[in-house]
């Protein structure tokens, strides 16, 4: 079953003289319990999409038109009223930004029963202590950082508070933006192998969104590609990663850096840059970087082709032997 | 000063001793040289309880050389790289910069000490004010430094240095406000006006951690470029180990406040001594999902700096640990004689190493 189905979903930014297709037409549907990892360039429209969905956008510079479903319900269409019931307690999210959101001037452990308070009123003390306690231990802290001021902690610990902190409601969704990836391996791998654990208990379904390639391999079941605002590829991450069908998804996996056997480890780029968002184009975004373009790429935007009815691609020319197609 | 701490500090200058008789030959190629580089902090709401963020940390720095920094989040790293560049006043132990104490810069002039030695933060979104244009932050770091005539040479600095960076095209990303940008991008500007001031070294503290892999390859080619040629020095911290061994000419590892293991990055990463150091990279994943991760596990809870254990601060959670462990201090060696540092005695007893 969808837990989250987005539908013909843009978002542009509209600026003084110019407007940012952000995302564009991005048709997704993530499954109940099936961990979705969001992968693509940097101003690719990973984060915006989210934004985007869970309406955190400011209305007066952005326009998002598409729908959104969770469980049901059309988040786009929802009162303000109806949707802050959804946010943080069924759909919550730690951002890229998540050390911005700790209140300098109060403990942590102030700041997160404030929160609770305000969605459980009638929590009792004693509980939400215990509560905090045991996301802490989750994410690997200890309790002393309910004492803390936000300054007093490293990056890598603010960021697993707020993940501790997202738990807190036992969202049906986590939305993860880049929250990973201001920590150690070790750290990192202790702490989603721990979500990992806990999903099923908390039928919980998780959205990770990250540069990290490996991390989608090792903890996430299903994979989605994006580029210049738009879905290039999305399936199972053993057929993606595989046999990825995109050329860009090929150019990805191709440029991330892995440890080489002659010991100077690759750090392959893609050459040349994103086209410009601010410009209408016709065709696929990726037609100026990619290998397999041909006349048609340049002009017809490609439509959705499935391989099967979990993995979908946008590419007129898919590639047959996956990795190893040059 | 206890015994444990003459001992360890002699054993330090030893090493040091040891590898500036390698380097004799270049040295004045010495940017930054670090002994002994303690920081300590009070929590705010337990006073009496002391933080022991950096503990004793020492290594030298060549010229234009790249030091890579990795280890456990909260072990120090930022903190190193604040104190580094004089934001932060160390609690004991000397930084020499250029052979000067960075103390005494500091007090004859601020701006000098900031043209010196610059950092790029780990947080994009924190650096900059979203009411300045990109190319008025960049221009202005520029003025404030003398650096280009008149406004129209500093105005087309910038422009270059943008389309250098790939923020193309470049008249447009100038005339942006920072949240209109990308995390990714943003970074991007960062690392440029650091840059932009040609300083001796700079800190980058997670430089590439918010960037995607196609652009961070961009990204690292740029900063290795530029430092290459200007023969800027650079701290490295980051927690990307593969990004890090491609750039760094050397690297540390670190673990509650202290170096662990020091050496050439290939050497570091493909033959790793120290017990911390193997864990770390056999966590480090593959993008291929038939290559499952076999990472070895460190038992325990992660450690605090307010806590420090006893004897190796590495002992309550190695696999390796036995009594003795528990109760000595650990201090750096060169087992092979190759300037690869190793803070455990028993490194090359593990079977692997041996
Ligand atoms: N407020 C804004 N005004 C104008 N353009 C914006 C704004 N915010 C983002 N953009 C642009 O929208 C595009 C998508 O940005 P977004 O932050 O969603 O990318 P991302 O994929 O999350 O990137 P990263 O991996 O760097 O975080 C980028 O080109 C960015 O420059
Ligand atoms: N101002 C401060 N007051 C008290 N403790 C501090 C302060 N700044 C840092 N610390 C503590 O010092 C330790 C090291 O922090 P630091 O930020 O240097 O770690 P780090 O290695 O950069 O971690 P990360 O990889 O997560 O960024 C942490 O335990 C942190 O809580
Ligand atoms: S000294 Fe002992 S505890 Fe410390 S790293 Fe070496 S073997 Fe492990
Ligand atoms: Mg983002
Ligand atoms: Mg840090």
């Amino acid at each position: 079953m969808s837990i989250l189905e987005i539908k013909d979903f843009s978002v542009s930014y509209l600026g003084d003289d110019y407007v940012v297709r952000a995302v564009d037409q991005v048709n997704l549907h993530i499954e109940e319990g099936v961990s979705l990892g969001i992968v693509g360039e940097s101003g690719s429209g990973k984060s915006t999409l989210m934004l985007g969905v869970l309406r955190l956008l400011n209305e007066r510079t952005s326009k998002t038109e598409g729908e959104a479903f969770f469980a049901g319900n059309d988040l786009i269409a929802m009162t303000r009223k109806e949707l802050s019931k959804v946010r943080w307690a069924e759909i919550s999210v730690v951002f890229q930004k998540a050390m911005n959101v700790f209140s300098p001037v109060h403990t942590i452990g102030t700041f997160l029963t404030d929160i609770y308070r305000v969605h459980r009123p009638a929590a009792k003390a004693k509980e939400i202590r215990k509560e905090q306690e045991e996301l802490l231990a989750l994410v690997n802290l200890p309790k002393q950082v309910l004492k803390m001021y936000p300054h007093e902690l490293s990056g890598g610990m603010l960021q697993r508070t707020s993940i501790a902190m997202s738990l807190m409601l036992r969202p049906k969704i986590l939305v993860m933006d880049e929250a990973t990836t201001a920590l150690d391996v070790i750290t990192q791998n202790q702490i989603l192998t721990e979500i990992l654990e806990i999903e099923d208990k908390l039928q919980l379904t998780r959205i990770l969104i990250t540069h990290d390639m490996s991390v989608v391999a090792n903890f996430c079941k299903k994979i989605a590609v994006f580029y210049a605002g738009r879905l290039m590829e999305v399936g199972f991450t053993e057929d993606v990663l595989i046999n990825p069908k995109h050329p860009y998804t090929r150019d990805l996996i191709k440029s991330y850096p892995t440890f080489a056997e002659d010991g100077t480890g690759t750090v392959v780029r893609i050459p040349g840059t994103m086209i410009d968002l601010k410009k209408p184009y016709e065709g696929c975004p990726y037609a100026e970087r990619c290998s397999q373009a041909t006349d048609r790429c340049r002009k017809e935007r490609p439509l959705e082709s499935f391989v099967n009815n979990s993995w979908s691609y946008y590419c007129h020319n898919p590639l047959e032997g996956g990795r190893a197609d040059e | 000063m206890s015994e444990k701490d003459i001992k360890s500090s002699v054993q330090e200058m030893i090493n040091r001793q040891t590898k500036k008789a390698d380097q004799i030959i270049q040295a004045d190629q010495t940017i930054l040289q670090v002994t002994s580089l303690k920081k300590y902090y009070r929590q705010k709401n337990k006073r009496n309880v002391l933080v022991r963020s950096l503990d004793g940390v020492s290594f030298e720095l060549g010229r234009g050389e790249c030091l890579g920094i990795i280890g456990e989040s909260g072990c120090g790293k930022s903190t190193l790289g604040r104190v580094l560049i004089g934001l932060e006043d160390a609690t004991a132990g000397e930084i020499l910069l250029d052979y000067e104490d960075i103390k005494e810069v500091k007090k004859r002039n601020r701006k000098e000490l900031r043209r010196k030695a610059q950092m790029v933060f780990q947080n994009p979104f924190d650096t900059f004010d979203n009411r300045i244009r990109i190319g008025d932050i960049l221009s202005s770091a520029l003025k404030l430094h003398n650096i280009g005539s008149t406004a129209k040479i500093r105005k087309q600095m910038v422009l270059d240095s943008l389309k250098k960076v790939g923020l193309l095209p470049e008249e447009d990303y100038y005339k942006r406000y920072p949240n209109e940008l990308s995390g990714g991008q943003l970074q991007r500007i960062s690392i440029l006006r650091s840059m932009l001031l040609k300083p001796e070294f700079i800190v980058a503290d997670e430089p590439v951690s918010m960037l995607d892999v196609s652009v961070r390859a961009e990204v690292i080619h740029m900063l290795d470029d530029m430092a290459k040629k200007e023969n800027t020095a650079v701290v490295f911290i980051s927690h990307d180990i593969a990004t890090t061994r491609y750039i760094a000419d050397r690297i540390a590892v670190m673990y509650l406040g202290r170096i662990m293991e020091i050496g050439k990055a290939n050497e570091v990463i493909t033959n790793p001594l120290h017990p911390y150091t193997k864990a770390l990279i056999s966590n480090c994943g593959d993008a291929d999902p038939r290559n499952k991760m076999k990472p070895l596990q460190v038992k325990g809870e992660p450690p605090s700096p307010m806590n420090i254990p006893e004897g190796c601060v590495f002992s309550d959670r190695c696999p390796y640990a036995t009594q003795r462990c528990r109760t000595e201090e650990q201090t750096l060696h060169d087992f092979k004689e190759n300037g690869h540092l190793v803070r455990c005695r028993f490194a090359m007893q593990h079977k692997e190493n041996g």
